[in-house]
């Protein structure tokens, strides 16, 4: 009976959750890739809350990225290579699709002689990084 | 640090994010801190320069010339000290700028605009007095470096703490050039800035070690 009365809480905020995401994506914050609305309407209500969850953020290298850009004013590549063990090509990557999204900016600069580049998180990427923890966290029933 | 290792921790029906993601939010932001907040060893030495400056001159009445030269030049050598500290050792796996608050901002701001304007006021007491002139060189360089304040201020002194220490070791630094001195019982903020910075500087740098073996079991934990 608990069980079951705990299922339909975590399902109403899940189903909060995929709300929430869906009127996100539908004022262009996030750049997620889901399926159309009609076939998404027949998924069951959790399945549409974890499909709605911002993909862009979800990707454990970028949500890492994002978790480490997310607690200084900007922070530079050494450090988030280091910090997270991504390798240079691939914080490059997941950084670029960050910034595509408006999520990180990238200032490069010159330290001395030697080339350097930092990244900040920008207040959309801020947004997107509060609302996917907000939606995980409905969505396991918090 | 194995990104394919659980990265949200989930426990029972509360998400948290105290895994690994935690342990990155929060190493980022200790190391964060010695971009700006947290000087270490810097603020032990600027410090003990304060109680060092505070006490000769309240102490010693007529210092040498090789005294003052080496007091005047306390500020220098403390922000320099200080500055390559923080790049070299405390930042030297990368630059990684503290997120401050607005109302931190707004101090900084407001405590290097009060500097400026005592500034002005002196360098224009001092000018007109000493009008038209000839400066002798201890009044050029007492002008210089009280011009020069608020610019330090603003650059090297964006802490209340590095404010009350920094603006006292500036100023006697000046009045040492100009041959006087703070005397005892002026400026007792000063030696008592001194010695919570020593004190701060060395709990700052302890929190550094324990940072610096985390940073090292994160980085073994990820090869």
């Amino acid at each position: 009976m608990r069980r079951k009365r705990r299922d339909a809480a975590g399902e109403e905020a899940a189903d909060g959750a995929a709300r929430e995401v869906r009127a996100r994506r539908g004022a262009g914050q996030g750049a997620v890739s889901g399926a159309p609305d009609e076939e998404a309407a027949q998924r069951p209500t959790a399945t549409r809350a974890i499909l709605g969850l911002d993909r862009l953020v979800h990707e454990p290298a970028r949500l890492a990225i994002l978790t480490v850009l997310a607690e200084a004013d900007e922070v530079e590549f050494r450090f988030l290579e280091g910090v997270t063990g991504l390798t240079k090509g691939n914080i490059s990557s997941h950084v670029s699709k960050l910034e595509a999204a408006g999520y990180v900016t990238v200032r490069k600069w010159f330290k001395g002689r030697v080339p350097t580049t930092s990244y900040s998180i920008t207040p959309a990427g801020r947004a997107a990084l509060e609302s996917y923890r907000a939606a995980l966290k409905a969505l396991v029933g918090g | 640090m194995g990104l394919h290792r659980k990265l949200v921790c989930m426990t029972g029906r509360e998400t948290t994010f105290d895994g690994d993601l935690g342990r990155l939010a929060s190493l980022t932001r200790r190391y964060a801190r010695f971009s700006v907040s947290a000087g270490g060893l810097g603020s032990v030495l600027g410090g003990a320069l304060v109680i060092v400056a505070y006490l000769v001159g309240a102490l010693v009445p007529e210092p040498s010339t090789g005294v003052r030269f080496a007091l005047a030049s306390a500020p220098l050598v403390w922000i320099a000290v200080k500055e390559l500290l923080r790049s070299r050792y405390y930042q030297r796996h990368g630059r990684v700028e503290e997120a401050r608050s607005g109302a931190d901002e707004r101090l900084h701001l407001g405590l290097t605009l009060f500097t400026a304007a005592v500034s002005v006021g002196v360098v224009a007491f001092v000018v007109a007095r000493a009008w038209p002139g000839p400066f002798d060189a201890g009044t050029v360089g007492y002008l210089a470096y009280v011009a020069a304040m608020p610019l330090l201020v603003w650059l090297f002194m964006r802490t209340p703490l590095e404010f009350a220490a920094g603006v006292f070791l500036v100023a006697q630094a000046a009045l040492m050039l100009a041959g006087g001195s703070y005397r005892l019982g002026e400026q007792p903020q000063a030696p008592v800035a001194g010695v919570v910075l020593v004190v701060l500087g060395v709990l700052q740098h302890r929190e550094f070690l324990r940072l610096e073996r985390d940073l090292r079991s994160l980085r073994g934990s990820a090869s």
